[in-house]
């Protein structure tokens, strides 16, 4: 599988080039996939399906973010409201250049990593399977941990069930001296996790927006299995860009 | 409106020694509160491990969807954590006066035994004032 891959990305070109709501005058967007003469447009055309199909419905349901989660995983569409520039925050003030992204990982339902990309980690205390499984635990106990810690709800449960995402009280950061962990879980239990400098603003929607990639270049890419390690050469390049724009 | 949810100490071998509530929804067993310190004292040790660079001391700060966990561990490995409102600001400073609070009237009581719960009434009482106050200071803005 692994080494069909490189066929797999002009593949996955071609199909978010015509993302159905771009081309409104044509009905079948899909087929006109295989049409050759978009293939060779410059880099913004990829940008395109990212945009939001229809603004001004989207941009109401965005506005307020804090509202539990059903509205943070099922508002799909405010994910696409943060989504026309990969702007970071701004006014974050830490002082710092760009390049603040130290790793990130995607995991999925089960537990398997997906995606483990690395831009500055001097220390590495365990081998890269140790390390993805003590983060997956790490979060699955956290998880478990704020539900039962939740001092607004009444009845919690008992500590250490297992728990569907989005159930109960979940957590989107936590902040040591070194880093900053950013969690996001989406209905599908695709969990991605940010770790940023320590400064670093609210990351909750360039976790959004890295989710929005995800669905994008991975999932509409046909050629990938779902729970298959990715290896999606423009979701890793897209993915690398914006991560260096976060302050 | 609560800003302080509840506190608790945690010894260096992640037994709970102090607990209190001021006000969460919901009834917490001694148990389950047993559990969550120590949860917590593991979860600490493991993200110190997963750092990216040198020097990681553990967690600090953990924001959930209706909460904000602080979290401060003395040189001892004695950690004190609040549970408070999101966003609720200079808990820092309040687990600093909690930790001299527990200096003062836990450490120096004759009668304290070192990682044993906590039983001592003047540090109950300068607790719930320091609680008190701080809640007070949290209004009057």
């Amino acid at each position: 599988m692994s080494d069909g891959r490189a066929g797999s990305n002009s593949g996955l070109t071609k199909l978010s080039l015509a993302v159905p709501g771009r081309n409104t005058a044509r009905p079948l967007t899909r087929n006109s996939s295989h049409h050759p003469s978009g293939w060779k447009d410059p880099i913004k055309k990829y940008r395109n399906p990212l945009l939001p199909p229809s603004g001004s419905r989207d941009r109401e349901e965005g506005g307020e973010r804090a509202h539990g989660p059903a509205m943070q995983f099922f508002g799909g569409s405010s994910v696409a409201e943060i989504a026309p520039s990969p702007a970071a925050p701004p006014g974050t003030a830490t002082g710092l250049a760009r390049n603040n992204g130290n790793m990130l990982y995607i995991f999925n339902r089960s537990g398997v990593c997906l995606l483990y990309r690395e831009w500055h980690r001097p220390l590495h205390t365990l081998d890269a399977q140790q390390d993805q499984k003590l983060m997956f635990g790490l979060l699955f106990s956290l998880r478990s941990f704020t539900v039962k810690m939740d001092p607004t709800s009444v009845d919690k449960g008992n500590l250490g069930v297992p728990l569907l995402p989005g159930q109960g009280c979940s957590f989107h950061s936590f902040r040591t001296n070194t880093y900053k962990l950013s969690f996001m879980e989406c209905p599908s239990g695709i969990k991605i996790i940010l770790v940023t400098h320590p400064k670093t603003g609210d990351m909750r929607e360039p976790l959004r927006y890295i989710y929005n990639i995800y669905v994008e270049y991975v999932i509409k890419n046909p050629l990938y299995v779902p729970g298959s390690p990715i290896k999606c050469e423009l979701f890793v390049t897209n993915l690398d860009q914006y991560v260096k724009t976060l302050v | 409106m609560a800003a302080i949810y509840s506190l608790f100490i945690v010894n260096k071998s992640g037994g709970l020694i102090f607990y209190k509530d001021y006000g969460s929804a919901g009834r917490m067993e001694t148990n389950d509160s047993l559990r969550l310190a120590s949860l917590w004292h593991s979860m600490h040790a493991i993200s110190q491990q997963l750092s990216p660079t040198v020097g990681c001391n553990g967690i600090d700060l953990l924001q959930a969807d209706t909460f904000d966990l602080h979290c401060f561990q003395s040189l001892t490995g004695t950690k004190f954590f609040v549970v408070c409102e999101p966003g609720a600001q200079h808990m820092e400073g309040l687990l600093k006066v909690i930790y001299e609070l527990y200096t003062d009237y836990v450490l120096k009581n004759p009668f304290y035994e070192m990682e044993m719960p906590i039983r001592c009434e003047l540090f109950d009482l300068n607790l719930s004032q320091a609680i008190q106050k701080d809640r007070v200071s949290l209004f009057g803005r």
